[in-house]
């Protein structure tokens, strides 16, 4: 029977559609718009926080990590803690009783494998034996890792990823037991893993952590890219809680702080955390769950306006649901007639949306593949049966939002009232009320996102035009890796780097050529570090900066002189003097306008303090982080890279051409002169810092660009609404404006009339969005911007004012017409007009 | 107070052809008068009213309010005019329903730049004048018929105009109230404002001085005693 009467409603409603075609067609445009986004935007979430690993029990993986309770966010790797030492994990890992297995590892690591004379470098994983089995993922061909291949001094072993052995490998079925050369070691593939898998990140190769870094002692010093801070995974066992594996990790905490206070002191407390939120940075979780609510604010304000839509129907309908009424259909039946409408004009919003979703969830697949770091493996964006049952969740609210309202006051009205009144009544002026109340509310929905959407562009803005101190267009850089198994010790890889430097710069392509351990000429080390003449009455006190070692004719090179002092010569060796240059804003902070020369700097390592280095010279800043870094402390320090000690094992090279050539056409002369040095030494990451510093930002320009899309599909449904409701309300009032006009209003009495309420909707909206968005964002998520925005103030008055300003416009031309149809009214048409 | 000389409004139909509503109107109405105009529906009584309203402004021929020629005047001009002379009664009341009978009251007096206090003092004189102290706080909506159209009344003369244009008031009324509203314009036009009442009852008629008689547009009796 209710299927009988539904079939009916859906009948007479398609019917109703059809015979109005424009509002039929605007609004499924409009729902499809707010529908497809939020399914886009859904599916972002959906891949990157819900759908998780496709592993056996993912509940049970988890992540683990040493907290310092006292230390700021950032120390503590938002939340997910560090493991200072691969000692730390063997410690932990005998200690605890929650877990069946543990693992520690180095993710997005450089393994250069040489096969067939043909070395290559490839983003892998070192791991110690049990990564695979806590995930339950086995190779598909050869075998797993034992204990027995982790240990220093096994025969070196890896296993390759699908994708390579198919690329490099030639998909040899025999590969298993084939010899390579791994950082210059004999070794043997033991294993491939399956089609598709990439772990923890987009990891192609892997081999055995303590057999290429065997643990060290806690107070082993490794700074930037040399640091060996394994990362822990788990499996829990089965039964036991987060809370419980928590307990005890901080039990153990507290056990090996006591026992090792140089090293752990801090280290008094842990994190279990699950491993999907782990490998989520927190600035990524909040900028999806930002986007979610930006799309799902679009998706309001398109209901709004079919909600509009609706009321203006439901107007021109008011009799025929009069004379339903009259002829017994009862409340519910008509409410019931007209969501099934709605119905109808969402399921094919939601049909059109989710055609949309398809297409935008590719396009911005795309979008975030143009970047120059690979997208974890397990995020697969694909619309699957949970998006689906998203989107027919907010078709069923869009259905609700647009249509229950008006379906509700149009079924209320009192039916002979409106057959002899034409429609006027109490219905039409709660109607109005609402109609205007809706538009505050889009209006305030509109300025909030396009508020959003600024300082998101403004974020982007200040990242692409960050001042490095240097021209990032006139140098070309490369990385390399000099590993144990080429270069087994420091005085090794010291000698290669002497040559290199000489080699380079004899070279008649390059003008000039140094070295850097800053990653990819953007990320150098940071971390505490102490002066001569300080005291420091706790570890903590120790202030923090930037670090970077480099040659001599690093600062030639990109083009900077000293300001005071000398530069690094071939001399300066840490085994004779130990030596560092300050840039300007280090020499400041400690020394205010005296000499900083003759002073003494070093990094701090709690565990075994380093010998001082004594300030050579003074050159000015740089920035020595990337554009994610927020601080403002640009102090930072240099210390000599080719008489380091330890000598780096990471290094990038940076050449400037000879005048008259381009940097970015270096490539090729580069990776020449490289091979003829050493032609097992594969470079990778080429480019300049500049094409590296656009392309690092691409994923930051696509949510600027969503955001500024979400913003402007809101500000024009705004101004629709807007239209819509102003014109709606002048027709609904065109018999009020002939009396006024009969009574002795003047043309522009009716047109400031129409305009002041125009602006009574604005000014409410405005200050309802942008209030409620500088609370939001000035208050209570004033801490997630700091990793979300860029130097940006989320209560930047001009941008307010700006957003202000176009949205009054928007609203003043919305008004406009309306307006000035208002005062054409003619008294005696309107006062006979019903 | 009023002249008319070949006074016509006709309505464009295809083939440049007109329809008229009003042909060759010659008429005089003088201050102090009571008229009504009657006849039967599609006489013109309504548009005639209209016109000298001055809402009309499609029309052709001479038309005189006081000494001014209203058909030399701009629409704004016109409205001035309109504004300072004339108040409206309709059938409908057309009373604004957002607004109580205070405010309804108002409205004229705002639109003609009157003071806030003075216009207190008008309404208050109005509303006292008109026994609807009581519901001055009350919506339309919530008065009778009679009560809407006594309103609509007092907001005709709110502004002092020296003519009321009253199309068939007492139309959506019953017979008493009807009566009612009659005696009031007797009332008014005895106080010298001059009233012209479009009408179908002839006992309303009798309120008056005399009838003009339309048909088909024209008037086929000006001076009916």
């Amino acid at each position: 029977m209710i299927l009988d009467s539904f079939r009916q409603d859906v009948r007479v409603g398609l019917r109703v559609l059809f015979k109005e075609k424009s509002f039929c067609f605007l609004a499924v445009l409009v729902l499809a718009l707010g529908i497809g986004g939020a399914t886009t935007q859904f599916t972002v979430v959906n891949t990157i926080l819900l759908r998780g690993f496709s592993f056996p029990h993912p509940e049970e993986l988890v992540s683990v990590g040493l907290i310092d309770p006292k230390a700021n966010d950032q120390i503590n790797n938002f939340g997910n803690g560090q493991i200072p030492s691969e000692q730390d994990f063997e410690d932990i890992k005998a200690a605890q009783k929650s877990f069946s297995m543990m693992c520690g590892y180095l993710s997005g690591s450089t393994i250069n494998v040489t096969f067939k004379n043909n070395p290559q470098r490839y983003t892998g994983s070192y791991c110690t034996e049990d990564m695979f089995k806590i995930v339950g993922v086995s190779p598909v061909m050869g075998r797993d890792f034992t204990a027995e291949d982790n240990k220093p001094g096994a025969e070196k072993v890896a296993i390759l990823g699908d994708e390579i052995w198919r690329r490099d490998f030639g998909a040899d079925p025999n590969i298993v037991g084939q010899s390579v050369r791994i950082n210059g070691k004999p070794a043997t593939i033991i294993g491939v893993m399956p089609p598709g898998f990439k772990f923890p990140f987009s990891e192609e190769l892997w081999t055995p952590l303590y057999n290429e870094f065997p643990v060290t002692p806690r107070a082993s010093l490794f700074i930037g890219a040399n640091n060996r801070s394994p990362f822990v995974m788990g499996r829990l066992k089965p039964g036991v809680t987060f809370d419980q594996a928590n307990a005890e990790m901080i039990a153990i905490a507290k056990h090996i702080a006591e026992d090792n206070p140089k090293t752990n002191q801090n280290f008094t407390s842990a994190s279990v955390q699950p491993l999907l939120k782990a490998f989520t940075f927190v600035g990524l979780r909040q900028t999806v769950w930002a986007m979610l609510a930006a799309v799902v604010l679009v998706l309001l304000i398109a209901c709004v306006n079919v909600m509009n839509m609706q009321f203006g129907r439901a107007a021109l309908r008011a009799k025929e649901l009069a004379i339903r009424g009259a002829l017994g259909a009862t409340r519910w039946r008509l409410i019931r007639q007209m969501l099934t409408e709605s119905l109808v004009v969402a399921a094919f919003g939601a049909a059109a949306g989710v055609l949309l979703a398809y297409w935008s969830v590719d396009l911005l697949v795309r979008a975030f593949s143009a970047g120059p770091f690979p997208l974890p493996y397990w995020w697969q964006f694909t619309i699957d049966g949970r998006v689906l049952a998203f989107t027919l969740i907010i078709t069923l609210v869009a259905t609700v939002a647009s249509g229950l309202v008006p379906a509700f006051l149009s079924a209320r009205a009192n039916a002979a009232e409106i057959m002899k009144e034409g429609g006027r009544g109490n219905s039409n002026r709660l109607v109005n009320g609402i109609t205007r109340v809706l538009v505050i509310g889009q209006i305030a929905l509109t300025a909030a996102l396009l508020i959003a959407a600024t300082l998101q562009i403004k974020s982007i803005r200040n990242q692409t035009k960050l001042d490095y101190g240097y021209d990032e267009n006139a140098v070309y850089a490369a990385r390399m890796a000099l590993m144990e198994g080429a270069y087994p010790n420091e005085d090794s890889r010291r000698e290669f780097f002497q040559r290199a430097v000489r080699s380079l710069r004899s070279n008649s392509q390059f003008e000039a050529a140094a070295m850097s351990d800053r990653f990819r000429m953007t990320f150098a080390a940071s971390g505490q570090y102490e002066v001569d003449g300080q005291n420091y009455l706790t570890d903590r006190d120790r202030p923090r900066c930037n670090f970077e070692s480099v040659s001599d004719g690093y600062f030639t090179t990109l083009g900077l002189k000293v300001l005071g002092g000398r530069d690094f010569t071939i001399d300066d060796m840490d085994t004779k003097q130990p030596v560092a240059i300050v840039n300007a804003s280090f020499a400041r902070k400690h020394w205010g306008n005296q000499s900083a020369i003759g002073h003494q700097v070093r990094v701090f390592n709690p565990g075994q303090p380093v010998p001082w280095r004594t300030i050579v010279g003074v050159v000015p800043d740089m920035l020595m982080q990337g554009p994610f870094d927020q601080q403002t402390e640009t102090a930072g320090f240099y210390m000599p890279l080719l008489g380091a000690s330890p000598a780096t094992q990471f290094c990038t090279i940076v050449v400037r051409p000879r005048a008259g050539q381009r940097a970015e056409t270096m490539g090729p002369a580069l990776s020449r002169a490289v091979t003829e040095l050493d032609s097992n030494l594969p470079t990778y990451f080429p480019g300049t810092p500049a094409q590296f510093h656009h392309e690092i930002l691409n994923g930051n320009r696509l949510i600027a660009t969503l955001f500024t899309i979400f913003g402007m599909v809101a500000f024009v449904l705004s101004a629709v609404g807007l239209y819509g409701v102003m014109s709606f309300s002048v027709n609904q009032r065109t018999q009020e404006f002939g009396i006024r006009m009969a009574l002795g209003a003047d043309a522009n009495r009716i047109f400031r009339m129409v305009m002041t309420q125009g602006a009574w909707q604005l000014g409410i909206g405005l200050a309802l969005g942008a209030g409620g968005i500088a609370l939001l964002l000035g208050v209570v998520a004033a801490g997630a911007l700091k990793t979300m925005l860029f130097k940006v103030n989320a209560l930047d008055p001009t941008i307010y004012f700006a957003v202000a300003a176009l949205l009054t416009a928007v609203a003043a031309a919305s008004c406009l017409v309306p307006a000035r149809r208002a005062t054409r009214v003619d008294p005696m048409v309107a006062l006979r007009y019903e | 107070m009023i002249k008319l000389k070949n006074v016509e409004r006709s309505y464009p139909l295809a083939k440049g052809k007109f329809f008229f509503v009003l042909r060759d109107i010659d008429i005089e109405v003088a201050e102090g008068e009571f008229v009504s105009v009657m006849g039967p529906s599609g006489a013109g009584k309504s548009t005639l009213l209209h016109l000298l309203g001055m809402h009309d402004h499609g029309w052709s021929g001479e038309y005189f309010f006081h000494d001014t020629a209203v058909h030399h005047l701009k629409a704004k001009e016109r409205a001035a005019l309109r504004n300072e002379h004339i108040g409206f009664v309709f059938q409908q009341y057309h009373l604004l329903d957002d607004l109580t009978v205070y405010e309804n009251l108002e409205i004229p007096l705002s639109y003609r730049k009157v003071s806030r206090n003075e216009r207190a003092a008008i309404v208050a004189d109005a509303l006292d004048k008109f026994q609807i102290v009581a519901k001055k706080d009350l919506y339309p909506r919530q008065l009778s018929g009679g009560q809407q159209q006594l309103v609509g009344v007092a907001r005709a003369i709110i502004a002092s105009p020296k003519l009321i244009l009253a199309d068939e008031p007492t139309g959506n009324l019953h017979s008493s109230q009807g009566e009612e509203i009659m005696q009031l314009f007797q009332k008014l036009n005895a106080e010298g404002t001059t009233i012209i009442q479009v009408t179908h009852s002839e006992k309303n008629a009798a309120y008056g001085n005399r009838v003009i008689q339309l048909r088909d547009g024209w008037v086929v009796e000006p001076n009916r005693k």
